[in-house]
């Protein structure tokens, strides 16, 4: 028949129209069963539900439980954004769908619930990426792990040190892990032998990495209330061995101000080629652990700096700390091409560190310098003055001067 | 064939072609890089040795025709292309996609037998975004659909009612109408509250007079259902029966003698009443529960009469409210609680005598 003939939309195979149906919003796909003959029970079986809640309606639990009582087959996926209310509801969707063997599951919560995520959540055996977010995370006493999750994402979720490292024992093929301003989690102590993305940012005190041998990329973000938080480098950065790029906020050594402070860390990171760094330049500690940091990853290709200019609690420097520096005998920064410092300012703390890296870093090729957002014209042509005279180790090298928005 | 001879390294002279073979049967050779982008193609070179004689062509599924087959090699053409950038491929897609729907149906389904996720993503988002937010009756026109469902069918509900979108507007009418009702009674309210410390002065002078033994039993009965005519007034869902309104006022009135010049206080306005006939009101019930109580102590007859005189003055203070006002502020003793259980006379009496002070 000639209308057959153009209706190629409904004679798509399953996967093209479970695709489309992925694509637009659950109501307008459950409207589609108003189409035709054909379409009444076609979105029934879609398997990715993602729900939004739309703006003006009010929360969408009798839609989801009138939704999952209709759907029919797999879910692959199940998102739910946003939820205010958390009901009894909840825990009835989580049930039916690890019957549903839901393998990408995410739940949004308001933290100020404190809802509890329901034991039939360790259930799901078919998880292979689950993200929870503003929940009370407790396991259950019979919790056997998850066999198949490979990607585990918390943010704002409440549990505890132990909770924590006894969840991570029973998931053998995680693969990325991300930690969001977790309360009372202080304490990673991080057990994942397949461990390969590890992302945290929030509270953070300690880091134990020795059973995670296989990072490949670490971004600790630490923030603390109160006071200046810092990366201790020599004890926290233990068992990241085979890291290739690292991301640090605040790193810091210890020691004492009349203490020669450590050249370099215990141990090479010989695979580490990409370092970023969030660096307080008023505090010596800091540059100081930066140096030992480089001094301890000979193959450095790519240096990221975003620079923090906070007096408080801050070790200030010797006035001849750069000079002194700089005529050292030091071999760093030999493999280092790329650079890029943000927040500059010009003065002696950071004009110091730049003079140092042009000095030492023979294979560099690009050097890139953002501005402080108000840096005035006379410091910058100042600045710029200065640099040429500056020495070079690279021959090739370019350094280009930014003005961030 | 190994694996090796099918490596990219090519000479810059000699240029590698692919042999493809549709579901008709047409065969075409094609630039090599540009059908390895293909996951389906690029398999079948690399573990089943295929495609690089015509008489070994790959011969793709079924979906993919030769003019389909064309487009896709378009698109795998542009962005193999390493050095492109983000925004030329962007620029790409969107005029890539702007064929007609009957096309772009064919190229998703092909793209999908190809797996070839990227051109699956992107014309299955414009096919998403083609159905999304339209009716029914405009899908079906862009996608040629048959509009072959039953009467019984088209009006089942398969979703939740209040997804309606008339029944959503709806309920923002009533909504907003109980908002301005609101606002009305905010004013009228400020009445009540006056009324309100009249009555209870009022009382308190009963009771002192009458020796405070029954009376101020009666009293506090009449304090309640005032709180609760607040209520009321306060309540979004707007009274649509003359009945209980009169009844809330009439204890207010008890002692008001049928004059004009009484000027009692008509706090909920019947005025409301006639507008919000036709709304639903399902809060309603309470309220009426609450009359009822004020009911039991009225005789039916004085009921009637009393819900005679309270529209009356409905209709008088509606007319001028002003000056209704000015006496309210100025009288306001004659709140009365006063059951009418008692004789018609002794209700007046009493109120003469307050009068008279």
């Amino acid at each position: 028949m000639a209308s057959d003939n153009l209706d190629r939309l409904s004679n798509s195979p399953k996967e093209v129209i479970d695709a489309i149906l992925a694509r637009m919003p659950v109501r307008d796909a459950v409207k589609t069963s108003f189409l035709s003959k054909g379409w009444r029970y076609r979105w029934m079986s879609m398997p990715v539900l993602v729900i939004k809640r739309e703006r003006g309606s009010g929360y969408p639990i009798a839609f989801v439980n009138k939704l999952l009582l209709l759907h029919e087959g797999i879910v692959s996926k199940f998102e739910l954004d946003d939820f205010l209310k958390t009901s009894s509801d909840v825990n009835h969707w989580i049930l039916v769908l690890s019957r549903k063997t839901v393998n990408d599951l995410k739940l949004n919560f308001q933290p100020n619930d404190n809802y509890q995520v329901p034991s039939c959540l360790f259930c799901c055996q078919s998880l292979r990426k689950l993200e929870l977010g503003g929940c009370l995370l407790k396991l259950p006493s019979d919790y056997r792990g998850f066999c198949g999750l490979t990607q585990l994402i918390l943010s704002y979720v409440t549990l505890t040190n132990e909770t924590f490292h006894s969840l991570l024992l029973k998931i053998p093929l995680l693969q990325t892990l991300l930690i969001n301003y977790c309360k009372s989690l202080t304490h990673f102590n991080i057990h994942a032998l397949n461990l390969k993305e590890f992302t945290v940012e929030g509270d953070c005190e300690s880091f134990n990495f020795q059973n995670a041998p296989n990072v490949k990329v670490a971004k600790i973000k630490v923030s603390l209330p109160g006071f200046p938080v810092r990366f201790k480098l020599d004890d926290d950065l233990q068992g990241l061995d085979r890291v290739e790029s690292l991301t640090l906020f605040n790193p810091f050594v210890e020691f004492l101000p009349t203490d020669i402070a450590q050249e370099r860390l215990d141990i090479t990171y010989s695979h580490l080629t990409d370092v970023c760094l969030h660096v307080n330049f008023e505090d010596v500690k800091q540059i100081l652990a930066v140096l030992c940091l480089c001094r301890s990853a000979p193959r450095l290709e790519t240096f990221k700096i975003n620079a923090i200019w906070d007096r408080k609690s801050a070790l200030s420097y010797e006035e001849n700390f750069w000079e002194v520096g700089l005529h050292k005998e030091d071999a760093v920064f030999d493999h280092l091409k790329t650079v890029s410092l943000s927040h500059f300012k010009g003065v002696k703390n950071d004009m110091g560190f730049v003079q140092f890296i042009l000095l030492k870093a023979g294979g560099l090729k690009t050097f890139c310098i953002n501005w402080e957002v108000n840096a005035a014209m006379d410091v910058k042509k100042h600045v710029l003055e200065k640099m040429m005279e500056f020495q070079r180790a690279s021959t090739i090298c370019k350094v280009v001067f930014k003005n961030k928005a | 064939m190994s694996e090796g001879d099918m490596a990219i390294i090519k000479p810059e002279v000699m240029k590698s072609y692919v042999w493809l073979q549709t579901a008709d049967g047409s065969i075409q050779q094609v630039e090599e890089e540009v059908a390895m982008f293909c996951p389906y193609i690029c398999r079948d070179v690399l573990q089943n040795g295929k495609g690089s004689s015509k008489n070994q062509a790959i011969s793709l599924p079924q979906r993919v025709n030769p003019a389909i087959l064309s487009l896709i090699l378009d698109y795998c053409r542009f962005h193999q292309v390493p050095g492109r950038s983000n925004k030329e491929r962007k620029s790409f897609d969107e005029k890539f996609i702007r064929i007609d729907t009957k096309r772009l149906c064919e190229l998703t389904s092909a793209a999908d037998s190809l797996q070839l996720k990227p051109l699956v993503d992107l014309t299955s988002r414009a096919l998403a975004r083609m159905i999304e937010g339209k009716t029914p009756e405009e899908i079906r026109e862009t996608f040629h659909l048959p509009d072959d469902l039953t009467e019984e069918e088209k009006l089942e509900p398969l979703r939740n009612t209040a997804d309606d979108p008339r029944i959503r507007l709806l309920n923002r009418l009533y909504a907003r109408k109980r908002k301005e009702l609101k606002e009305k009674e905010k004013l009228k309210n400020v009445e009540v509250e006056e009324e309100h410390v009249d009555e209870r002065s009022v009382d308190d002078l009963l009771s002192f007079i009458n020796g405070g033994n029954g009376d101020s039993k009666r009293v506090r009965p009449p304090k309640n259902k005032k709180k609760n005519r607040r209520k009321k007034d306060q309540s979004k869902d707007p009274c649509s029966n003359d009945v209980n309104k009169n009844h809330e006022e009439i204890d207010g009135l008890s002692s008001e003698s049928h004059g004009p010049e009484n000027g009692n206080i008509f706090v909920a306005s019947p005025s409301r009443t006639p507008k919000l006939q036709d709304v639903t009101d399902d809060t309603f019930s309470p309220d009426i529960e609450f009359d009822d109580d004020i009911d039991d102590e009225l005789d039916p007859a004085m009921k009637e009469e009393l819900d005679r005189e309270v529209e009356d003055f409905a209709r008088r203070l509606n007319s001028d409210w002003p000056e209704r006002m000015q006496e309210i502020l100025s009288l306001g003793q004659e709140r009365r609680s006063v059951p009418i259980s008692m004789n018609g006379n002794g209700c007046l009496k009493r109120y003469s005598r307050l009068d008279r002070r």
